[in-house]
């Protein structure tokens, strides 16, 4: 250890360090101090630092600070100085540290040969692919990437003036080329239109999964459940035509099941009725003769949605201020966008809900390559230069990839992780990981997102515009203005951010943020309404492939923690699976776990069956990013977990169907049951709740009378006094909730001398995504287990979303409720007095505790839980190296054979009343907050002192609407929930 | 009645039991001890790499060890019952069957002792549970059942010890006076210098009678604590006032039941058929019947409690239990096993058929095991967490071999004592005897 | 390495095994070896170096921080050193080096423990220069006996800053390496703990213990 020590190495180690080594460590560890040759000013040994930069997880953008400790980044959240997440992140933010330190990484340069990688110096690397360069004919370089607005595409274009080409392809699997191509149809405007959900008061969504993966879910998240959910006595609607019951569709008032990839004709439906009923704010010429074939009840044949709920939707749309968005991943995807406008133009949205004058930037990415495809099968390409896409596993015509791909001279591949289409390259250019990188994104005009290092390179990687550059350079010296990347993006800001002074407050703040410049006026180019419609004719069963909220195109199937933590709404892991609808299943006499085999022209692939009302039937839908090749990675291959470790075996997990789908994500399938099981791994195997009121709502036309008796309690016990020791009964008697009236309990209520630390989670706001889940894996060092323990029941999360379905067995559609369960620190915790050795306990802060250390592992505790949310260390976990420098050096890694839970994230309330006792003076409210509460894309969590009557989360707990989970059991829960307020009826 | 035998006969034919083992006696402590070695390498494993080589999961942290420990506690309590209680009530039929009972609850505590310890994350930390005075100034919580437990077991555990000495006092020097060389030795440790003079027997019944009277207490007392352990806690399906004297009943069922199943054996193999003989099996049979029948009225009070408290909670627990996932061994365990199957007790014909006896006691142990399985996993199974609501349960290759190592380790000390003391108490056999008299004197 | 030591045997002599585990720090040599013969006593009695110029972040974080390399040679590039030159040329080796110089550590808390030397040498900062050194000797919680060096005697701040340290590590100034005096066991803790509790005043000790003696003020 001592020996031959980088730098790298012993920043990891300075310090106390060591966090990773487990707890119950028998022997005296042999420590070593490391201290620096030469200290780094910024760095404060103990203390965390952290660096603003932009999430590339996704191509949405969102601002990101990671907090890095002693130089190794060890949590990423969001950025609330940036316009576009407000500070917070999804899932897939979250677990970006595990792709910044993931295991399977590429460590340095790979010469690539027979499905291998193999070691290559740098030097010979880049030599390599300049001669190839120089070689090429005039034209004969093509560069294939992702989008990225910004910087970045200067350099592609100058890169490939150096090299004297015009072939740049922007590929991306979830494309939004059809939105930019429909907008520049409709409002003759380069890019996609921002969308404004908060001012909708109505939202209709054809198939647009705008909580999960499109264009910017985060924001959208925010938006759409502060414009939709209760309050003041209404609340908005949203309505979500398409053939799966998406999470989005699952946040829908209504979902609006419609025959797959017939989104288009139910658009127009709706278009004709608004026309036809002079309901348009705003004539649309020459749209008549385009809609007018579509009548409600053709409509109503051809999707199979009934003609009055076309017209209702006309009328809703038109009534308010409203919203109408469509998927990308369906069929029609462009001319269903045209629609879109247009009906958006007619219920005077544009520039209300629709912004023409923020443009969003991700347009540029197709799924559709055929015009570089021509290229490579006649040959014409002699090198081609990959940056980060994987076409050969997401492409959806994947055999004609892989046949073009062979008829190219040379391909250079530049990626940080091993890929399908890195196997299929000659060479491999390891790229810095996005946390690693000095760059800049740009999601939409005005917003300019500055990316900078977190923290040195985890392995001997190189920054992709280095590469680009040192390549043009080699091909023609001097060329391109910079020496290096960093002194581009200088260059290239220089106008933005003049003196260094302005560029350092761009690095604090997290880039230059501008109102979106332009008039937002509606307007409508001559081409607006030049569209031909070809509905697809699907006849019998259809299979669709979607995006989920973990894999996004599946590019993140190799984080541990994406892959353990559940579907959102089949609560299935680790695995793939194809959703049935009962009576489909029925006539095929399948039940769940049932290997169904799917054929269709793109191939075959069998996926284990899960019953689900939320598809059509004959419709059958299979969740993309599962059915990597085993080199993408230990994690996406088929790991397995022995004894608490990962191993990984050759060999592939589920399957991928998008190779079997058109572009438009769907195709005629013949299905037949293989007569073979694979049983599925969920987290939940209870669908409903019984009679057991967990996650409660309350009808719009109740509200006012539960607000009215809430407020007659309260003035009840106006006289008594309040002593300190009740406050936290605060919601029993403010709003009217039952439970045990302060004193009339036999044991004296708890004093809280200093602090009461509470939560409150609004159901209006929560959409069940489970950005809090990861964050919490995050923060709290909680190990990933691995398919065969989570099939035990024996996954770790202290946080997880539980998913109800509503279903009085006559009931034709699902209606899923969701609530995030956490420990509910009670203040007469069931818990407590059972431990046998006081290691749990509760503390004069209201948190219920638990030390690890002195737990003896009884689990009389987890037995006498009665929310069940605590979790056993039923072995020793593994972070395979280097995951474990991600570890939170605040909170201990737990042994085998001790008791752990939700502290309320007590390092961080630590971490505050230190810093508050410094200043000398109380902790702030909204000072500390938890990682779950800190990263919630719709802000349903809030943290704080309810002892403090001023904090945010007191006034909340006092909602007429508030609950808390199993009142009866006079637990005293620190958490109130916040039902949710849904309309009476559907339509 | 045993009046045809004599003091000279019984001293001979139970001491005879001491002499120099025969082959099958090593066949049987062989098939023992390797039962124990395999529990022994199980456990191993679980302290190696944590619990997880068992078939623990979430929710159900209680399973298999703790069932275990229960069932061997309630073993336990026959013995104790016979010895002390019947004692105390002059029950004449205890005299020749007593011994062995006693020894059965020492063996069963010191196993049933192992349990708690084996099945906590971090054995090695499991005396943290006692309370001793610490430079870090910990207690354990007195609030907790589990800590009670360690009093109760630990109080039963050396009372029932020094009570079975205390008994074979004159035996071992009965077994003295005839044996040679190092057994001499170990005899005269355990006869405590014996001379069998009238002041030494006053003292000897007085001291008994006392020990007897400690330990009966005991008998209830222990299990009950043993039941708090789940009624003490807010689980449906634990949470129950009813739960001592249901616990102790089904204590003494299972006890009885094992005594049965060792007697029968036992008297075979030592030939003591005219001393252990029919009309004690009778009795037993009796007190069994009694006990399954107190036993099965509990089981229908409970699911009455469940109705009746109107707790959805409960009704939906007592519902799993009885048609959910473990539907099946409900209904063969409690009901079939413990409940009806002894109800044929009501026919002499059947309580005096030794092989029927034998049977059904068997079947009254499995039924007992899986009763306490039952009330364990159902619960924990079926919680108040739909969420967490689990049919996935199945114990590892891990719990059973520590299970059947739990049966080695018993059978083990069994054999052993067997052969080192008699099985049979001499001096209390007697007392039912007529005295020898002298000819002359008629 | 756990594993392997927590076997059956650890199980059935639990007291030892547990012994192990929380006598970790203890078993741990008091004054082990290290790469270079750093002394203490030259550097702050005849050189009246403060401690906190070469500890530099003891005041401010969680950890007291051993100095850079580059810290030494600050001084070490011009001064030979009298004592013992052999050890400064260590020094000036690492340097030319770039390596760091990879002590041994020798007070060491296991991870499931919280510290900060911020809070705790705040406090006792704040004790030693609030109340001037005649009035030490009255103090509870003071530690030490030992007269400080020369420099600390002349200027109160470097002496409260010295004292300061001592109360958990010793007469530092006395010493060559690094040695630990204390045994930095939980009972030796929360004794301490407990002293400063007993000093609030009555009103405020329920707030005090909730800070001071709470499980979760030390285990996280």
């Amino acid at each position: 250890m001592a020996d031959d020590i980088k730098r790298r190495d012993f920043l990891k180690l300075v310090g106390i360090g060591g966090a990773s080594t487990a707890l119950a460590n028998c022997t005296p560890p042999v420590e070593k101090i490391i201290p620096y040759v030469v200290k780094e000013e910024q760095v404060t040994p103990g203390d965390s630092l952290y660096f603003a930069t932009v999430c590339r997880e996704c191509p949405a953008g969102c601002g990101m600070v990671v907090r890095t400790r002693e130089g190794r980044a060890v949590k990423a959240e969001g950025n609330p100085e940036h316009p576009v997440n407000d500070g917070r992140l999804c899932m897939r933010g979250q677990a970006s540290i595990q792709g910044l330190y993931n295991p399977d990484r590429f460590a340095n340069a790979k010469r690539v040969g027979g499905g291998k990688f193999a070691d290559l110096g740098w030097d010979e690397a880049i030599a390599e692919v300049v001669g190839k360069v120089q070689a090429a004919r005039p034209n004969g370089v093509a560069y294939l990437g992702p989008v990225t607005p910004g910087t970045f595409d200067n350099l592609v274009g100058d890169f490939l003036n150096v090299v004297g080409s015009n072939g740049r392809y922007i590929y991306e699997a979830i494309p939004y080329a059809p939105l930019r191509n429909a907008a520049q149809r409709v409002f003759g405007v380069n890019g996609v239109p921002a969308h404004d959900f908060e001012k909708a008061r109505y939202v209709l969504s054809f198939s647009a999964d705008f909580l999960e993966t499109w264009l910017s879910p985060v924001e959208y998240a925010l938006g759409f459940t502060s414009g939709h959910s209760y309050k003041a006595g209404e609340m908005g609607r949203f309505v979500y035509v398409g053939p799966r019951y998406s999470l989005t569709a699952a946040n829908a008032d209504q979902w609006v099941s419609a025959n797959a990839g017939q989104e288009l004709a139910v658009a127009l439906g709706v278009l004709h009725v608004i026309i036809n009923e002079n309901l348009a704010k705003q004539s649309v010429n020459g749209v008549q003769s385009l809609v007018a074939d579509y009548t409600p009840d053709r409509v109503e044949q051809l999707s199979g949605v009934k003609a009055d709920t076309v017209r209702a939707i006309a009328r809703g749309v038109t009534a308010q201020d409203s919203l109408v968005v469509s998927g990308t991943t369906v069929a029609n995807a462009e001319e269903l966008a045209v629609v879109t406008n247009l009906i958006n133009y007619a219920a005077g949205n544009v520039g209300k809900t629709v912004l023409l004058n923020q443009l969003q930037q991700q347009g540029a990415g197709s799924n559709d390559l055929t015009p570089l495809l021509e290229r490579m099968e006649r040959g014409e390409i002699d090198v081609l230069v990959i940056n980060e896409v994987n076409p050969a596993f997401s492409y959806p015509d994947a055999a004609r990839w892989n046949a073009a791909i062979e008829k190219v001279g040379y391909v250079a591949q530049l990626d940080h992780q091993p890929t399908e289409t890195g196997a299929q390259a000659d060479v491999v250019l390891a790229t810095h990981y996005s946390l690693e990188q000095w760059n800049d994104y740009v999601p939409r005009e005005g917003v300019y997102g500055l990316m900078q290092p977190v923290m040195r390179p985890v392995f001997d990687t190189r920054h992709p515009g280095d590469l680009l550059i040192a390549i043009a350079r080699g091909v023609r010296a001097g060329a391109i203005g910079a020496p290096d990347y960093k002194t581009y993006l200088r260059q290239a800001w220089g106008s933005r951010t003049g003196d260094e002074k302005a560029w350092t407050q761009a690095l604090m703040k997290g880039g230059v943020f501008q109102a979106g410049s332009g008039s937002s006026a509606p307007r409508l180019a001559s081409t607006a309404t030049q569209l031909e419609v070809k509905l697809p004719e699907l006849q019998g069963d259809v299979l669709i492939a979607y995006p989920t909220i973990q894999y996004y195109d599946g590019r993140l199937a190799n984080r541990p923690v994406l892959q353990e933590h559940p579907d959102p709404m089949t609560k299935i892991t680790w695995m793939s699976w194809v959703e049935v609808h009962p009576r489909t299943a029925e006539k095929l006499g399948v039940k769940n776990g049932d290997l169904l085999s799917l054929k269709t022209e793109g191939g075959e692939i069998e996926a284990p069956v899960y019953v689900y009302k939320g598809v059509r039937e004959g419709v059958f839908a299979v969740p993309v990013g599962q059915g990597h090749s085993p080199l993408f990675g230990r994690f996406s291959g088929e790991a397995h977990s022995y004894r608490g470790g990962i191993v990984s075996a050759e060999g592939v997990r589920g399957v991928n169907p998008l190779p079997l789908v058109t572009p438009g994500f769907l195709a005629a399938v013949q299905v037949s049951n293989t007569g073979r099981r694979q049983t599925l791994i969920t987290t939940q195997t209870q669908p409903t709740q019984e009679d057991r009121d967990i996650s409660q709502v309350v009808p719009l036309s109740q509200v006012a009378l539960m607000a009215q008796q809430a407020s007659e309690k309260a003035r009840k016990l106006e006289g008594e006094p309040l002593r300190a020791a009740e406050v936290g009964t605060i919601p029993n008697r403010v709003a009217g909730i039952q439970g045990a009236e302060p004193g009339a309990s036999f044991y004296p209520a708890h004093d809280h001398p200093a602090h009461r630390w509470a939560m409150v989670i609004d159901l209006n706001s929560c959409i069940g995504c489970g950005s809090c889940s990861v964050a919490c894996y995050t923060e709290n060092n909680i190990p990933v287990v691995g398919p065969e323990l989570v099939a035990k029941g024996r996954e770790m999360s202290w946080l997880w979303i539980e998913r109800y379905f509503e279903e009085p067995e006559a009931e034709e559609q699902p209606d899923a409720r969701f609530i995030p369960m956490l420990c509910q620190h009670c203040d007469n915790a069931p818990c407590e007095p059972v431990c046998p050795v006081y290691a749990t306990y509760h503390t004069p802060e209201g948190l219920n505790a638990q030390v690890y250390n002195r737990c003896v592992g009884t689990r009389y505790c987890g037995n006498n839980c009665p929310y069940k949310v605590r979790r056993f260390n039923w072995f020793e976990y593994e972070w395979p190296a280097p995951l474990n420098l991600g570890l939170n050096p605040d909170v201990s890694v737990r042994s085998r054979g001790v008791m752990e839970k939700c502290t309320f994230c007590v390092q961080r309330t630590r971490e505050a009343k230190n810093d508050a006792r410094n200043e000398a003076r109380p902790v702030r409210d909204g000072e500390v907050t938890t990682a779950c509460a800190q990263t919630c894309p719709t802000n349903a969590i809030t943290f704080g002192d309810i002892m403090d009557p001023n904090s945010q989360v007191a006034k909340l707990t006092a909602n007429p609407l508030g609950y808390r989970v199993l009142e009866e059991l006079n637990t005293q829960a620190a958490i109130t929930y916040i039902r949710e307020v849904v309309h009476d009826s559907e339509a | 009645m045993v009046t045809e035998l004599t003091y000279d006969q019984v001293n001979r034919d139970v001491l005879r039991t001491l002499e120099k083992p025969r082959p099958y006696y090593f066949l049987g402590l062989a098939i023992t001890a390797f039962m124990f070695a395999l529990g022994a390498w199980a456990e191993a494993q679980n302290i190696q790499y944590g619990l997880g080589m068992s078939g623990y999961m979430h929710p159900v942290y209680w399973a298999f060890y703790i069932t275990d420990f229960v069932f061997w506690v309630g073993i336990g309590h026959a013995g104790t019952l016979i010895s002390a209680i019947l004692y105390l009530f002059r029950a004449r039929w205890r005299m020749s069957v007593y011994r062995a009972a006693e020894a059965m609850t020492v063996f069963a505590v010191a196993t049933a002792g192992l349990f708690p310890i084996l099945h906590v994350g971090r054995p090695w930390l499991a005396y943290w549970l006692f309370p001793y005075p610490s430079e870090r100034q910990l207690w354990p919580n007195f609030k907790s059942p589990l800590v009670w437990d360690v009093f109760a077991i630990s109080t039963y555990a050396t009372v029932s010890t020094v009570f079975l000495f205390i008994g074979i006092i004159p035996d071992a020097a009965a077994a003295r006076d005839r044996a040679t060389g190092i057994r001499k030795l170990i005899y005269s440790i355990f006869a405590f210098g014996w001379l069998g003079s009238s002041d030494q027997w006053r003292h000897y019944m007085k001291s008994y009678m006392f020990f007897a009277a400690f330990a009966t207490p005991l008998v209830l007392s222990v299990h009950s604590v043993v039941s708090w352990d789940f009624a003490m806690s807010i689980v449906p399906g634990w949470h129950s006032t009813i739960f001592p004297p249901y616990f102790v009943a089904g204590a003494i069922l299972s006890g009885v039941a094992m005594v049965i199943t060792i007697l029968i054996p036992l008297r075979k193999l030592m030939g003591l058929e005219h001393i252990i003989t029919m009309w004690h099996f009778e009795a037993l049979a009796k007190l069994l019947l009694l006990t399954s029948t107190i036993v099965g009225y509990a089981y229908a009070t409970e699911f009455w409690n469940a109705w009746y408290s109107g707790s959805k909670y409960e009704s939906g627990h007592f519902l799993y239990r009885a048609f959910g996932h473990f539907a099946p061994t409900f209904w063969f365990g409690m009901v079939f096993c413990n409940s009806l199957l002894p109800q044929l007790f009501y026919f002499r014909g059947v309580r005096t058929n030794l092989w029927m006896l034998f049977i059904i006691s068997i079947f009254v142990n499995i039924g007992m095991w899986l009763e306490r399985f039952i009330i364990i996993v159902t619960a924990l199974s079926h919680e108040f967490m739909p969420y967490s609501w689990s049919d996935e349960y199945q114990p590892s290759h891990i719990d059973w071999m520590v299970t059947i190592g739990s049966f080695g380790w018993f059978f083990t000390l069994f054999l052993i004592f067997a052969k080192l003391f008699p099985m049979v108490s001499i001096n209390e056999v007697k007392e039912i005897l007529r005295p020898p008299v002298k000819e002359s004197h008629k | 390495m756990p594993r392997v030591f927590c076997l059956p045997t650890s199980f059935f002599v639990g007291i030892l095994s547990a012994a192990t585990l929380f006598g970790c720090s203890q078993f741990q040599a008091p004054q082990p070896e290290q790469p270079i013969q750093f002394s203490h006593e030259i550097h702050v009695t005849q050189n009246n170096i403060p401690c906190l110029y070469c500890h530099q972040t003891a005041d401010r974080s969680e950890v007291a921080s051993v100095p850079s390399t580059g810290t030494c040679m600050n001084c070490h590039k011009a001064i030979p050193g009298q004592n013992m030159p052999q050890e400064v040329e260590k020094v000036r080796g690492y340097w030319e080096r770039q390596e760091p110089i990879p002590w041994n550590r020798v007070h060491d808390e296991p991870d499931f423990v919280y510290f900060t030397h911020e809070r705790h040498v705040k406090y006792f900062t704040d004790c030693f220069s609030t109340h001037p050194s005649t009035e030490w000797d009255k103090c509870a919680l003071k530690e030490v006996d030992t007269p400080l060096p020369a420099v600390g005697q002349q200027n109160p701040v470097i002496a409260s800053q010295m004292m300061t340290c001592a109360q958990c590590h010793g007469p530092v100034w006395t010493f060559t390496t690094g040695k630990r005096v204390e045994p930095l066991s939980m009972g030796w803790c929360v004794s301490c703990h407990e002293k400063r509790l007993a000093l609030a005043p009555v009103e405020e000790q329920p707030l005090i213990r909730g800070r001071m003696l709470d499980c979760w003020t030390c285990h996280k």
